[in-house]
């Protein structure tokens, strides 16, 4: 029997696994010097459109002894030309090798080599003695990103104590790592690692540094990328890695680089660049020489026992894209959502308030089968969308009466408010937005400049918000895990380096000099995106320009996935505010998509919102199945997520029936301005249009926020940065006290017995469940409720029990 | 040295003699096994972070199993030994230590030899610390011909000014002051000499020194035979620092490894340690009445102890100051009294300090007496040293002050007007060493390259240069 099924595999297996070709990467090698490698990635195209790494199945065989090859490593064994045929599931590929420089000296190098290794064992890490101050007396730049402090460490430091040029293997920079030695830090070297080499032959050589007149690199690139599939159970792939240098020279670094992992629980790297998928799921290997990094991308697949693709429809190329990405991991997504969970759900994401009662009713009867789409459009019109969505965005500009007083805070959030509410195509927000001139008392958007007054701040935050990227590490030494440098940091400064704020008052104007110099080179930087051709021109519109052009990397993914943000309480790259090539994108045809669909439309939010909200993804429910429960980052069902501060608060005014549903006040704020209108010097009445335009009470509609215990405790941000994450959504014990007895509650509760005096049980319990569930009550809930205020000894206590209930419940606090 | 290691053998013999058991070519624990374990496993299998829970710090430890439980020594079975198994395990991932070379064939064999003749231990206190207990290390002979130029971080001239001593690699080498010839070489010493200075009739040499991380010592060395006549103590760093107390009999040392420690010269006895810096001492000095030893470290403070005692006197705060006019905090690289009695100590911030212990102690009193402290606060002189780098080295003659650093220009200052009386030409690298003999007029400077530059303190004049590298040509 298992001889039996041994051939029949065999028999079976064998076509399947002929590759239809082979392809070998590099194409021809040159190694120029004695220690000169080059890592050979072999690789199998399938019929069926897989591609496989073959790497360590081939065999390499060199036609003269001038090279050899071990472990798909190709050394130089002496001068000369040769070929290496490579061989691979009946395939042949002949490689072309040139050797030279083998008997000429070739001192290690302090710049391109030793510092690479330093950086490849953590030596020169953050928490290390890459940190300020250095650990143990020794410092180090971070990742080596400034030599002469590391020579002058290495070297001189510490009397000299590091290197032993005598007797190289005794020096301490190697006797530590090795634990030869005591090492706080541990052991973070072996002798059979291919760093020990370079530092002992480094040392050797004499510790020099003075190779800062040979060529930089310039260029790190990695093979394959940027992105592959490992299926199972092939799930290994080597990498090759090579540095161009200054000179147009290039070498196979694959054994310098440093190789980091963002998800450990789905991939792992070797020290040479091997990479093997561990499960299912996506990740990034980040390839780091010197100041340089690139990304490659892994989707790791394997068959799941039972797994049957559905075929869910798509309701829009959004869906599309979301189910090739489940389809290809085994990802099997939830059903839809029922119409309560849908309305509540919406309602909160698109306006942060419930659904007020009688909408909810009207929508669960209507039987139209275009009733949600209805509801999107609805509420995208709505006053309650612009405010709400003005709202978060203004959590992230520092509009807050202390930083803009007199006022200005009010202003620049009603100009927010006005950009949702007019649909105003974000490329001209942003566009207003950044080069804003004037007084601030009267040109809203002016007020940025003043809400960040320091150039700093407003380089760091601009590309924060606008670029999705958090360039901050970059002010003092090249970004740690992104290839932002620190002259990249001060062309975005250079921008907005002529702005010139007065020093009292509210005037923001432009200076035509003024330049950003590199704090360490003090060369003048050019600012960031295109250049200008008018050197006197305003620099921000040239940048505007550059942002907000189709194609820019930045602009419309980072926008698209914030709005995604909005809806799903994750981003498609998350967080929204750190794009970098080692955070990749959980579905990045989606978010490429929806780019470009923001652009091709003209930069209208709302359109993407509708589409979004309209996908079958926004609309799937939070229930999991066996194929999707470990899921949380691909949208195969809907995340949970806890209301936030401001929707909590208005959603206990709802349920309490203390706050009056929101899109009532349209018709109030017009009979009031009618009134105003013919007694316009009336101040009651100036009063009341103003406190209808303010929305004072509801803490997701007003203009700036309402400071408060409640609002604190869960997380209602400062408005001090332009992070989003200063929004928090850590569950506290501050929290479970002010939903058990906190002021608002009791306040709110106390209040509820009044509200619904007039009720009838059976009415009480309706209005409760569509207030804060947009649900009916079940016939077992109904009962329930009847029993209890039957029971009591007083009904407005035994009312206000139900209702502190109602609002302690999960489906309450959470949106679902 | 002979001698020395004859009448420790004797010494061991004497007490723990029973040669009934161990015969005469059986691996003794103390100086055949101890080593080999606090050079290559020690740093691991250490403290509370000890690998596998198994520590080999000390005698009655490293019998105590680890986390597998097995007996690390199985008295005259090897085999059965954990300690043994592990070092020939064919198991790369059993195999110590882990990652790196395997001990060498003979460090093995000892072990296991030593395993099978008892395991025994032939020290005095199982519960003391293995590596207080290692004997002095034996020193290879140094490179016949130097490949490079090493580093000079000590130099010393003779009583009659006639010779210099320059530390070298695992020697020190013994130069004519005028004419820069080298004399003679004093081989097997440390890998690194840091610190030199001749006894009073000229015939021998304190020499401190050591390998970096690992070790320390200070020995007395004939100046003429190199013969190393005592060691005085063994660290676990290596010594930066010696001196002689006036009356030479008190001799004290700085080490990296945070201690300094007094000894009798007379029998190499040590008198006191003192850990009260949490950095290297980088330079000790006697008062010239014997009362004080100062020891400045790279933790920016001077310390003074009682020569006697090694008990703290005083703390010298003067280079870390919050207000100007040297605000800053700097590493303290060396330290000296003159024949007054003021303490001068150097390392970074632009200026020697030039202070006075009872002064200081006086400055230091308690937050009670604020008042009283402020009206004596700021006795220290600054001496002006114009340089952004550290100056590394410090010596005193004829009242000035000769010190030099990182920009390599040796300066002397006037003690008493704290003016630069001479600025000599520039040495062509770092500075680390300075000696200087007022009596012939002659000062010398050991820098990074590994050039010596002997100066004349009467004109000026360069006297003679060299590299103290015996055989290296550039």
């Amino acid at each position: 029997m298992t001889i039996f099924t041994l051939l029949l595999g065999a028999t079976f297996a064998a076509p399947a696994d002929a590759p239809s070709r082979i392809e070998v990467y590099p194409t021809k090698v040159t190694l120029g010097s004695a220690r000169a490698t080059t890592q050979f990635v072999v690789t199998g195209h399938f019929a069926n459109g897989e591609t496989r790494d073959l790497t360590r199945d081939v065999t390499f065989t060199p036609s003269a002894a001038v090279v050899e090859v071990r472990d798909g490593v190709a050394f130089p064994k002496k001068d000369g030309k040769a070929e290496i045929t490579i061989v691979a599931g009946g395939h042949t590929i002949k490689v072309p090798v040139e050797v030279s420089g083998q008997s000429e000296s070739d001192p290690m190098r302090f710049r391109t080599e030793t510092l690479a290794v330093l950086t490849k064992q953590g030596c020169n890490s953050g928490s290390c003695h890459g940190s300020p101050d250095g650990k143990g007396g020794f410092r180090l730049s971070l990742f080596g990103y400034d030599p002469l402090i590391d020579a002058e460490s290495i070297v001189r430091g510490g009397l000299n104590r590091r290197v032993d040029a005598f007797n190289p293997a005794d020096s301490l920079m190697l006797k530590k790592p090795l634990m030869r030695v005591a090492h706080v830090g541990g052991k973070r070297l072996n002798k059979s690692d291919a760093g020990y080499r370079v530092l002992l032959d480094w040392i050797a050589a004499g510790a020099k540094t003075d190779d800062d007149k040979q060529p930089a690199c310039v260029k790190l690139t990695v093979y394959p990328g940027p992105n592959r599939v490992l299926r199972s159970p092939h799930w290994a792939q080597q990498l090759s890695v090579i540095a161009k240098f200054a000179d147009g020279t290039t070498r196979d670094v694959t054994a310098l680089a440093t190789y980091e992992i963002s998800h450990k629980e789905v991939l792992s790297v070797s020290d040479a660049g091997l990479v093997a998928g561990i499960k299912r799921g996506q990740g990034a290997v980040s390839v780091r020489y010197l100041n340089h990094l690139e990304s490659v991308h892994f989707t790791v697949i394997e068959e799941v026992e039972g797994f049957v693709w559905n075929n869910p429809t798509d309701a829009n190329f959004i869906d599309k894209h979301v189910h090739a990405k489940l389809n290809q991991l085994r990802v099997l997504p939830s059903d839809t959502c029922d119409d309560a969970t849908f309305l509540r759900r919406v309602h909160l994401d698109l306006t942060g308030l419930l659904p007020p009662v009688a909408k909810a009713k009207a929508f669960l009867t209507n039987t139209l089968s275009d009733k949600r789409a209805k509801v999107i459009d609805e509420l995208l019109v709505s006053e309650e969308f612009a405010r709400y969505w003005a709202m978060r965005t203004a959590d992230l500009m520092r509009v807050n009466p202390k930083t803009l007083p007199d006022g200005r805070a009010e202003l620049l959030a009603d100009w927010l408010i006005a950009g949702y509410r007019d649909n105003v195509p974000f490329d001209k927000a942003v566009t207003d937005l950044l080069t804003a001139s004037g007084d601030a008392a009267k040109v809203p958007a002016a007020n940025y400049f003043l809400a960040f007054p320091v150039l700093e701040d407003l380089a760091e935050t601009t590309a924060q918000l606008f670029m999705g990227s958090r360039v901050n590490c970059a002010k003092c030494h090249n970004h740690p895990f992104e290839n932002w440098t620190q002259e990249d940091y001060y062309r975005i400064a250079a921008v907005f380096t002529r702005v010139k704020k007065a020093a009292k008052g509210t005037m923001v104007s432009l200076t035509s000099t003024g330049e950003t110099r590199h704090p360490t080179s003090d060369k003048t930087l050019t600012p960031f995106g295109d250049a200008a051709t008018d050197p006197k021109a305003d620099r921000r519109i040239a940048f505007a320009k550059w942002l907000t052009k189709p194609g820019n990397p930045f602009f419309a993914r980072v926008e698209v996935n914030r709005m995604w943000f909005g809806l799903f309480g994750r981003g498609i790259v998350h967080p929204v505010d750190d794009f970098r090539s080692s955070n990749p994108p959980a579905i990045p045809e989606l978010l490429d998509a929806l780019a470009l669909e923001f652009e091709r439309s003209g930069f209208d939010r709302k359109h993407v919102l509708r589409l979004m909200c309209n996908s079958r993804t926004y609309q799937r429910s939070t229930a999991t199945n066996k194929f999707n429960e470990d899921d949380d980052t691909l949208f195969s069902h809907y995340p949970i997520r806890r209301l936030t501060a401001e929707q909590m608060q208005d959603a206990i005014g709802y349920a309490t029936g203390s706050l009056a549903p929101a899109s009532e006040l349209a018709a109030e704020l017009a009979k009031a301005e009618k009134e105003l209108a013919v007694a316009p010097t009336d101040k009651t009445k100036q009063a009341a249009v103003k406190r209808l335009k303010d929305r004072p009470a509801y803490a997701t509609q007003r203009l700036t926020p309402e400071q408060s215990a409640f609002l604190k405790a869960f997380g209602q941000p400062k408005r001090e940065s332009p992070c989003a994450c200063e929004r928090g959504d850590e569950p506290t014990v501050d929290q479970a006290l002010q939903l058990l007895n906190g002021p608002l509650v009791t306040g709110r509760v106390s209040s509820s017995a009044d509200a619904f005096a007039k009720l009838t049980d059976a009415e009480l319990t309706e209005r409760l469940w569509l207030a804060a569930f947009a649900r009916l009550p079940s016939e077992a809930e109904r009962k329930k409720v009847s029993n209890h205020l039957k029971r009591a000894a007083t009904r407005p206590d035994a009312v206000r029990d139900l209702v502190w209930a109602v609002i302690n419940t999960r489906e309450f606090l959470l949106q679902h | 040295m002979n001698r020395f290691r004859l009448s420790r053998a004797l010494a061991v013999l004497c007490v723990f003699g029973s040669p009934a058991l161990a015969s005469a070519a059986d691996p003794a624990f103390v100086s055949d096994i101890a080593p080999v374990l606090v050079s290559r496993c020690a740093s691991c299998h250490n403290g509370a972070k000890a690998r596998g829970a198994y520590k080999l710090d000390t005698f009655a430890n490293l019998l105590q199993p680890g986390t597998s439980d097995a007996k690390p020594v199985v008295p005259g079975k090897p085999e059965e030994s954990e300690l043994y198994r592990r070092l020939v395990a064919e198991n790369p991932k059993e195999r110590m230590p882990p990652g790196d070379d395997a001990l060498s064939a003979d460090e093995i064999a000892a072990i296991k030899k030593w395993i099978a003749a008892g395991g025994t231990f032939d020290g005095t206190d199982r519960t003391a610390a293995i590596k207080s207990i290692l004997p002095p290390r034996k020193h290879p002979a140094p490179p016949e011909k130097y490949p490079a130029a090493a580093p000079v971080f000590a130099l010393a001239f003779s009583p009659d000014g006639k010779e210099l001593a320059a530390g070298g690699v695992h020697e020190v080498t013994i130069w004519d002051a005028a004419s820069g010839k080298l004399m003679r070489r004093l081989p097997r010493l440390p890998a690194r000499v840091h610190a030199l200075t001749y006894t009073a009739d000229g015939k021998h040499l304190l020499v401190g020194g050591g390998t970096a991380g690992e070790y320390g010592e200070v020995a007395l060395v004939d100046a003429k035979s190199g013969d190393r006549v005592r060691v005085f103590g063994t660290f676990d760093d290596i010594v930066l620092s010696v001196a002689f107390s006036s009356d030479w009999k008190t001799v004290a040392a700085g080490s990296a490894d945070r201690t300094a420690r007094g000894f009798h010269f007379a029998d190499g006895k040590e008198t006191w340690r003192a850990a009260l810096h949490s950095d290297w001492i980088t330079g000790v000095a006697f008062s010239p009445d014997g009362k004080w030893v100062a020891t400045s470290s790279k933790d920016r403070t001077v310390k003074v102890l009682e020569a006697n005692t090694g008990k703290l006197f005083t703390t010298f705060n003067g280079h870390r100051r919050q207000y100007a006019p040297h605000v800053g905090q700097f590493e303290v690289y060396a330290v000296a009294f003159d024949a007054a009695g003021t303490a001068l100590s150097v390392g970074g911030g632009a200026a020697i300090r030039a202070w006075d212990p009872v002064r200081t102690q006086d400055e230091n009193g308690s937050a009670a007496d604020m008042e009283e402290r402020f009206k004596k606060a700021g006795h220290t002189r600054y001496l002006e040293f114009p340089i952004g780098k550290p100056v590394f080295a410090l010596a005193l003659g004829g009242g000035h002050t000769f010190s030099a650093g990182g920009d390599g220009v040796l300066r002397e200052h006037d003690i008493v007007s704290g003016k630069i009386v001479r600025e000599y030409a520039k040495h062509t690298d770092w500075v680390y060493a300075v000696a200087v003999h007022p009596a012939t007029g002659r000062a010398a400077t050991g820098g990074f390259d590994g050039t010596v530059h002997v100066l004349n303190t009467k004109t000026g004049d360069a006297v003679t240069n060299f590299v103290a590298a015996p055989g290296f040509s550039k």
